[in-house]
């Protein structure tokens, strides 16, 4: 049903080497020793004297949309489903752990992973009609759509659970751990860097799954996936509820970081498409895309707004614009200049 | 053809790379410019939403704030020492006003913000101020709980939705009650409000306080500031057949209800609009005529404020600010804009001096000079004056009662800062 | 007389809806790109009707066909210098670039026009007509015959006349057409051209009714989405019964029971719909691709 007549065309010229990839061990000694210092440093820098904390929350930033952009590859990028509503899974978790705890006291640590479960369920329920009939492609990215725009009004409209518009503040009750609230505030760097390093892990090692291998078949060739022995459908739903719930714990973390939640800023269809555009940008068949994207359009979008601060409106200009052009230029991201290169291609896991 | 892919695959590399390293540089060299240390300037931070949503008003307040930093330096600075200004844009986002806030702290050293006009916005800096201990300087917000229970370093000039509320029903008792011809808890009362923290936060506070007064609420209806379409509200509203509306919109959504409720002819003998209903685009979008004899509750417009009463340094700022902010920006400053003033004033001529005194100018010094701050009523732009509670609150903050007249929002009560006496009833629309 | 009031309004409101989906739901079903760029086409409308209006005095109805031969050569212009360069790639590359496109204009507007909320007014288009007790404004008639002529001309065109044949032709089988000797990346860009000036026809429509201001697009290009979506994809009169549907269930719901919860009402209704019907409401009976 609904077979797509312009499907994108697969990539000819691209080498077909790709299982028996041993991945990061491939990059050879320098690459993988360049890796592991720039995460060393990474984790040092809340060390370095006198650093203001600025720099840790672009970090957090970085950190926090490369954990979405790789999340988001799980679905859009391995499983080839363009998911434009992933605010909806990261609403769904900062709300789920916020009321928790508001009402309940629940340790938000509880309430992420409620979120993250409620965000999976979410995803099946509207992952599961779509794909058993055939809803793929820009069509199920349009559903998607709708559903973070759902999401959205009913979190506006639901004003006795929600607070609606008013949005909700959490308070802030001292600095337990258990309360995911740290006084030493680096703490919230070191926390969302692991966040970012378990999905990246997932991501990398779900890449080389017998799963990812199914996924990645599925994207390529849907009919002939089927042909061969893979159950569509329930691959598809794996990857969407594991990249739903990675979101959903990303929107945990922001509820705690800033203490208040309204619905335009944690259900809006813009942060829906910022996550796209990490993983898009950096390269979004990687694992690393995500990661990538972030690293060059966070520090970009605060160097914009520093710069040209009180006129207002011109730093969106040119980060619209720059978006015109990278996507323009490379339109399969900044990894995706290395997919030709075979060594390379197995490295990032193209 | 190799050779060819290559060249082409290290020239976009090349781009990127060249992206990330401008990028990377530049965060670098942000954080040299910005450590000056001990320079004899006194730094705040402007953060308003200037582009998003809330863009209009936030615009408004942001440069009402920054004419008085701007005359302030051009009257000598604080004690002589002079003001840098590092503006913000907060985008409407809650989370990205956040990140602006630390940036302003770190890399301006900003010894003050001053924002930020919504609630919502505000909540998400209050925290960043404080563990910076750096004041959040709150000219706009006005939802009663906005910072952090026992946060010192929130401190706001405007007065918080329980104002309007107060506003509302001294206004009922003093001069609507006597018109309509019925005590106050027999005017069938409806109230309508936007239903984020602004809009919500003001009926809130007219339930409550109407409870005291027996008010008799017919009707309260919240809708989304972002609705297409108000002709609903205007319908349920109008099957409710009330005397008097109590609404509080914002900008976009109140031209949406005006129309509507001409559209079906809903005619009430005193309505009394809040923050859309004070805009230069109410007046623009239906003409004089149209907005005529339209309440309006809030801090005063401070472009038809009667500013007679003022002590003199209020009335030489208000004189002179009022008329630069038309000149230069196209329109009167009325609340929004006010509230900058006022807000600013209140720092600069009052707080600051205070902690330029004191020795550093810090957080904590600015903290505690506005614990000093005792302004009588008339003393500040606005007409009210200043006092801050344990929590920050002014507790001299006020709103007023104005009335669009022949194309004008003029303060008609309480009578010392009145222009003009209200007019009533409010012409139906069939006279419009 | 109540609900006959929220019925009209919300006729009303869905007209315009209609008008916002007809150039999305165009470019949709033809180039097959998802274009998050036409709220911002509609601010840009907006504020070009504000300028003739202004500045020139003109009457906004009559700015019509300067604003809509505008807008379909800027819509030309974005697609020849920049959709058409990325077809047959990676296609979340090419949404982007519509995303991009959008936050900078809209901001480019932002940043020339300010951020105050503009208006263009139009003396008789406030006035109101009373249907036997259900009031409405000229304008708001005005622009439901609008939409409704619109619709027609955009099927006439697409139905009775070779250009039109040819794109939906391009629409259904690109390589066919091919074959047949139509050029697809012309068909494709007068698809693209034609659903900017819908936007702009949009928006003449529209400016009495609204107000300008950066953000205007937005909302309503969200609408759009969910209109195209639920109407089948890419079918011209699926869509506009789609859009009259929904801005009638949102009035009266508003009207009769919430108005809060108005809006989610209608999107949960539909989103079971969509379980139910995942072709969308109307089939793909009378679709363009």
């Amino acid at each position: 049903m609904a077979a797509r007549t312009s499907l994108p065309a697969p990539d000819l010229a691209a080498p077909t080497v790709r299982l028996r990839s041993r991945g990061l061990v491939e990059a050879g000694p320098v690459a993988a020793g360049a890796a592991t210092l720039v995460l060393a440093a990474a984790v040092a820098v809340p060390f370095l004297p006198g650093i203001p904390f600025y720099y840790l929350q672009v970090g957090i930033l970085i950190f926090w949309y490369g954990m979405l952009g790789t999340g988001w590859t799980i679905a859009g990028g391995y499983g080839g489903m363009h998911s434009i509503g992933h605010a909806a899974f990261l609403g769904t978790g900062a709300y789920t752990s916020t009321l928790l705890a508001v009402h309940y006291h629940l340790s938000p640590w509880l309430g992420m992973l409620a979120g993250m479960g409620l965000a999976a369920a979410l995803a099946l329920l509207i992952g599961y009609p779509c794909f058993r009939f055939g809803i793929r492609g820009d069509y199920f990215a349009l559903v998607t759509v709708a559903l973070g725009e759902v999401m959205y009004q009913v979190a506006n409209g639901a004003t006795p659970l929600t607070k609606g518009a008013q949005g909700l503040a959490l308070p802030y009750t001292g600095a337990s751990a258990l309360d995911f609230q740290f006084s030493a505030r680096s703490t919230f760097y070191y926390v969302v860097m692991a966040m970012w390093l378990v999905t990246l892990g997932v991501a990398y090692r779900l890449r080389r799954s017998r799963l990812g291998f199914q996924l990645v078949a599925v994207r390529d060739d849907e009919i002939a996936a089927a042909r061969g022995g893979i159950h569509v459908s329930r691959r598809k739903l794996t990857a969407l509820a594991v990249s739903a719930a990675i979101a959903a714990a990303a929107g945990t973390f922001y509820a705690q970081f800033i203490l208040f939640i309204d619905p335009g800023s944690v259900f809006g269809i813009t942060l829906s498409v910022q996550i796209v555009l990490m993983a898009v940008l950096g390269g979004m068949n990687s694992y690393l895309g995500g990661t990538v994207g972030a690293l060059l359009l966070v520090p970009l979008s605060q160097y914009l707004s520093t710069r040209l601060a009180g006129h207002p409106g011109v730093d969106l200009v040119i980060y619209g614009l720059v978006l015109v052009a990278l996507m323009l230029y490379m339109p399969y991201g900044i990894l995706g200049l290395l997919r030709r290169a075979p060594r390379w291609r197995s490295v990032i896991g193209w | 053809m190799a050779a060819r892919r290559a060249g082409t695959f290290r020239r976009r590399f090349g781009v990127a790379l060249g992206a990330a390293a401008l990028a990377a540089g530049s965060l670098a060299g942000c954080g040299q410019s910005g450590t000056g240390g001990g320079t004899p300037e006194i730094r705040i931070g402007l953060l308003f939403p200037t582009t998003g949503g809330m863009a209009s008003l936030g615009t408004d307040q942001s440069n009402g704030v920054k004419l008085v930093l701007e005359w302030a330096n051009a009257h000598g600075g604080v004690s002589g020492t002079k003001i840098k200004i590092f503006e913000g844009d907060s985008q409407s986002n809650p989370g990205v006003a956040a990140t602006v806030a630390q940036r302003m702290i770190d890399q301006n050293q900003v010894q003050v913000i001053v924002g930020s006009y919504a609630s919502g916005i505000a909540q998400a800096i209050a925290p960043v101020a404080q563990r910076n201990r750096v004041v959040l300087w709150e000219v706009g917000a006005v939802a009663p709980t906005v910072a952090q229970a026992g946060d010192r370093y929130f401190v706001r000039t405007v007065g918080a939705s329980t104002t309007y509320a107060a506003a509302d029903l001294d206004f009922l008792d003093g001069f609507l009650a006597a018109k309509l011809g019925k005590p106050i808890d027999q005017i069938r009362v409806a109230i309508a409000h936007e239903d984020g923290p602004f809009g919500t936060s003001v009926g809130q506070a007219l339930v409550a306080q109407g409870k005291a007064k027996n008010l008799n609420v017919v009707a309260q209806e919240a809708y989304p500031e972002t609705s297409a379409d108000l002709t609903p509200v205007v319908l349920r509203l109008k099957a409710t057949n009330p005397d008097v509306l109590l609404i509080s919109p914002l900008v976009a959504s109140t031209p949406l209800f005006w129309q509507a409720a001409r559209t079906q002819n809903f005619n009430v003998k005193a309505i009394i609009g809040s923050a859309g209903f004070s805009s230069s685009t109410f007046v623009k979008k239906f003409g004089a005529k149209g907005v005529e004899g339209v309440y309006d509750v809030e801090p005063p417009a401070v472009a038809h404020m009667n500013s007679a009463n003022l002590t003199a340094d209020a009335k030489q700022l208000l004189d002179e600010l009022r008329t630069q902010f038309t000149s230069t920006f196209g329109h009167d400053c009325l609340v929004h804009c006010g509230d900058g003033l006022g807000g600013g004033y209140i720092l600069v001529k009052d707080v600051l001096p205070r902690a330029v005194a004191a020795g550093a100018v810090t957080g904590d010094s600015i903290r505690a000079a506005a614990a000093k701050t005792d302004i009588a009523a008339g003393g500040t732009p606005q007409g009210f004056g200043a006092k801050f509670s344990d929590s920050g609150e002014n507790e001299r903050a006020r709103s007023v009662i104005m009335q669009w007249q022949n194309g004008a929002l003029v303060v008609v009560y309480p009578k010392e800062l009145a222009m003009a006496d209200p007019v009533y009833p409010m012409p139906t629309w069939d006279q419009r | 007389m109540q609900l006959a009031s929220a019925a009209a309004s919300g006729i009303a409101l869905g007209a315009i809806y209609a008008l916002v989906a007809a150039g999305l739901n165009l470019i949709f079903g033809v180039v097959k790109i998802i274009n998050f760029a036409q709220g911002a086409m509609l601010t840009v409308a907006l504020y070009g009707v504000y300028l003739l209006d202004t500045h020139l005095g003109i009457n906004p109805y009559l700015t019509l066909p300067v604003v809509v031969v505008a807008m379909g050569a800027l819509g030309y212009v974005v697609h020849i210098g920049l959709i058409d360069r990325v077809l047959g790639k990676e296609r979340a590359s090419q949404l982007l670039i519509t995303f991009g496109l959008a936050m900078a204009l809209k901001n480019a507007c932002l940043a020339v026009f300010g951020a105050d909320h503009l208006s263009v007014t139009v003396a008789f288009g406030s006035r109101v007509v009373d249907l036997g007790g259900v009031r409405v404004t000229v304008a708001s008639l005005i622009a439901l015959g609008g939409a409704a002529l619109t619709m027609a001309f955009l099927y006439g065109f697409l139905h009775r006349t070779r250009a039109g044949t040819a794109i939906r032709a391009v629409a259904q089988q690109p390589d066919s057409a091919r074959l047949a000797g139509i050029n697809a990346r012309q068909m494709y860009a007068l698809a693209f051209a034609i659903g900017t000036a819908l936007a702009g026809v949009a928006a003449v429509l529209m400016s009495p009714i609204y107000a300008i201001e950066p953000d205007i697009g937005d909302a309503f290009g969200v609408m759009a989405f969910i209109v195209v979506i639920l109407g089948g994809l890419g079918s011209v009169f699926g869509a506009a019964a789609t859009a009259l549907l929904i801005g009638v269930a949102q009035s009266v719901f508003a009207t009769m029971i919430n108005v809060q919860m108005s809006t989610a009402f209608v999107f949960l209704v539909f989103i079971v719909l969509m379980i139910v019907r995942p072709n969308g409401l109307f089939g793909r009976t009378t679709r363009v691709a």
